[in-house]
Parts: structure tokens; sequence; C-alpha cells
């Protein structure tokens, strides 16, 4: 019975990912722990092995339409990875109330971020720094909607890798793919264009969440009762969560997106601090 | 391969390009994870009358564990537990093979010394994450 309703619950978790772009595990490990609960590593280190397949299955398709940036990916992964290694130690050897803590900031910090967002132009940045321009970190993509070929080139290479570290180091401590983190990093610091940056960022994932999740299998922490329901329950929603994508309004989502993020935050944060 | 898509590229293109195969790995590893993991809970919960998969996976690394597993496909006793544990480690090895995959594409497809490098120091992070021990 248990097993089912943790399929479900990954399931919703999967769809409403997919549905607002930020990746099932967000939403998953809260769902686990305060609704399931399940003690808080079992849950991060079954939502990161989930992280693997969600992210694989959807970057498959954007390697195979050249819109993520191999390149740029495996620049930035150097630094996930090590990250992602960081942050699954600090998991690993922290109480469970820090990690409630921690991931309810993040969430905070990602209701912020989606209040905040900024406005972002299809255009491909063309200015480059030194770093950036000797490691490649340059391509183009086939726009659909503008029906051309946009070429771009990134820059902040060297910020933008220390930058990823951290990203990493949150992906691997909290089990998420910590997506959002990486497209502003790719937007903000280094001016990839939306669509690459969004791509290019999924197919990252894949490896940064491996790194940890070889972590917890190692710790033991991955549990086949919880593990595989939430692997199943993830990867089939978010496939079905990007079939909604383009049904439901943008704003809707958003704001539905934005009201979940908070309450979930806030009561991760009261468990966090011991309120709760 | 005539695609609007796959023309953005076309000065760059090889008969054997990377992206493509890359685009295999992964899909191609989810899919047969999947499948393992749903064939497995299937069998398990038919023989143990239960969903819930009432087992633990031994306290070890990747290697250790894909060494136990392969041993016991080698030996045929395989049980519905094992293919779940195949399912979770088809998973966890696909980014490892795409990885694996791109540092010899790089080194001998797209001749790329410094992605070559940068490629295989990804590869040996990984590769040290699978051994890890606790």
């Amino acid at each position: 019975m248990t097993a089912l309703v943790i399929l479900a619950v990954s399931l919703v978790a999967g769809v409403i990912g997919a549905m607002t772009g930020q990746g099932g595990g967000i939403l998953l490990v809260p769902f686990l722990t305060l609704i399931m609960h399940v003690d808080v590593k079992t849950a991060v280190a079954a939502s990161i092995v989930s992280v693997i397949a969600t992210s694989s299955g959807s970057a498959s398709a954007y390697v195979k339409d050249r819109i993520s940036n191999v390149k740029i990916g495996m620049y930035l992964e150097m630094f996930t990875i090590l990250g992602a290694l960081v942050g699954a130690a600090i998991t690993l050897k922290s109480g469970g109330r820090f990690i409630y803590l921690v991931f309810g900031l993040v969430l905070l910090a990602s209701f912020v971020a989606l209040w905040l967002k900024p406005e972002m132009g299809e255009t491909g940045n063309m200015r480059q720094d030194r770093l950036s321009a000797f490691l490649e970190l340059e391509g183009e993509y086939y726009d659909q909607v503008a029906n051309r070929v946009v070429p771009y080139k990134g820059t902040r290479a060297g910020l933008g890798g220390v930058l990823m570290f951290g990203a990493g180091l949150i992906a691997g401590m909290l089990g998420i793919g910590a997506g959002a983190l990486k497209v502003l990093i790719h937007d903000l610091v280094m001016e990839l264009p939306p669509k690459v940056s969004t791509t290019t960022s999924n197919f990252i994932i894949g490896v940064t969440a491996l790194a940890g999740a070889s972590a917890y299998l190692a710790a033991g922490l991955i549990k086949p009762n919880i593990a595989v329901p939430v692997i199943l329950g993830v990867t089939v929603g978010s496939r079905a969560g990007t079939r909604f994508l383009v049904r439901l309004s943008n704003s809707a989502t958003r704001k539905f997106f934005m009201v979940v993020l908070s309450v979930l935050g806030v009561e991760m944060v009261l468990r966090g601090v011991g309120l709760l | 391969m005539s695609s609007p898509a796959s023309r953005a590229s076309e000065g760059a293109r090889h008969p054997f390009d990377m992206e493509t195969v890359i685009s295999y790995i992964l899909i191609s590893g989810v899919i047969l994870s999947l499948t393992l993991l749903v064939v497995g809970t299937l069998l398990y919960s038919l023989q143990h009358h239960n969903l819930t998969l009432a087992y633990s996976l031994p306290q070890d690394n990747l290697f250790q564990f894909g060494r136990m597993e392969i041993t016991r496909v080698l030996r045929g006793t395989l049980t519905a537990r094992d293919i779940i544990n195949l399912g979770i480690i088809v998973l966890m090895l696909t980014p490892y093979v795409r990885v694996a995959f791109s540092a010899v594409a790089f080194a001998f497809i797209e001749r790329n010394a410094k992605y070559t490098a940068f490629t295989l120091f990804v590869l040996s992070v990984l590769t040290y994450s699978l051994f890890l021990s606790f």
C-alpha cells in the first residue's frame, strides 16, 4: 500500500516539476518527508537517483536536436561533480534538522527567484572573455519558432565554473537537480540563450546526480522500497508534465508553483529550527 | 538527417557524430533501467503478495554492488530482487557510459585535446565515486 502512495506522490512531484521546469526533486523530498514521514536522508538519496532518470530522458532529446551544448556541459560538469560529492558528504555527516533547514531555504530562494524572474531575450550573446574563447564556449542552435539558426557565445567561464561548484553542492546535498540554479548561472553569468541554458543544464544534471547518488549508495541510504517507486513515479510524471506544459497558461502554473514552494519552504524551515 | 535542427552545425558534421550517439546512450539506458525496475517489481510483488520491496541493498559502492549482481547473472541465479537491482545499476551507469563515450569521441572523432582532458577528468572523478566506501 505504502508503495502505491509513494508512487502517486512521486508522480505528482514529477508532473508539477516538469510543468514548471523545475524538475521533480524539489517537491519530491518535501512530499516524502512531510507527507510520507520518510527519513530525510533516505528521501534525498531516492530523489537523487530519480534525477538521473528524468534528466537523462529529456537530455537525450535535446542533445539529439543539438540544443544542449555538449562542450559547455562537459566543462561545467568538472565543477558540478566535485560540488555534488562535497554536498553528499555534508548530508551524510550532518543531522536531519540541518538538511531540513537548508532545503527550506532553497525552496524559499526558488520562490523569490520565480517572483523576480528577469525577462530574457532570445538573441545570442556575442561578447566573450579570453578564457571562454579558449574553452570554445560557443555554438549555434536552430530556433523552430523564428525558423533560423541562432549563433551564440558564452562568457565569464571562470565565475560560471566556481558558481557551478555551488550548484552541484546544493544538488548533491539535497538530492535535487538544482536546475533552476544552473539555469540562472547560465543566463545571468555566462549569458547563454535561454533555450541553450535550460537544455544544457539538463544535460549536466544527470552526471552531477550520479556523483551524489554513488555516495548515497555506498552509505547504504538507497532503500528499494522508497527509491524504486520514486524513480518510476517521477519519470512517468515528468513525461506527462511535459505534455501538459503546452496546454496550461504560463502564469497560472507559475502562481500555483509559487504557492507550493512557499508553503513547503516554510514547513521545511520550521522543521529545521525544531518548531514543527 | 536533414531536419532543420540537424542542419545547424553541418560544417562540423562527422559521419559518426557524438551528439547522436550520446542521445541513444541516454535514452536506451533509461528505457532499459525502467523496464528492469517494472518487471522486477511486478515479479517481486507476485512472489511476495506485497508491492513493498522489503529488502535492503548491500552497503557497498556501485562497483561492488555491480560485481555481485553480474556474478549472480552469470550463475543464472536471478531473482526478482536481482532484476530490480540491475535496474538501479543500469540507471546509475547511464551517465557514466555517456561520459566514457564522450571521452573517446573527443579524443578520436572530434580530435579535441582540451576537451578530451576535461572529459577524462570528469570520468576519473566519477570512477572515484563508484569506488567510495564508508
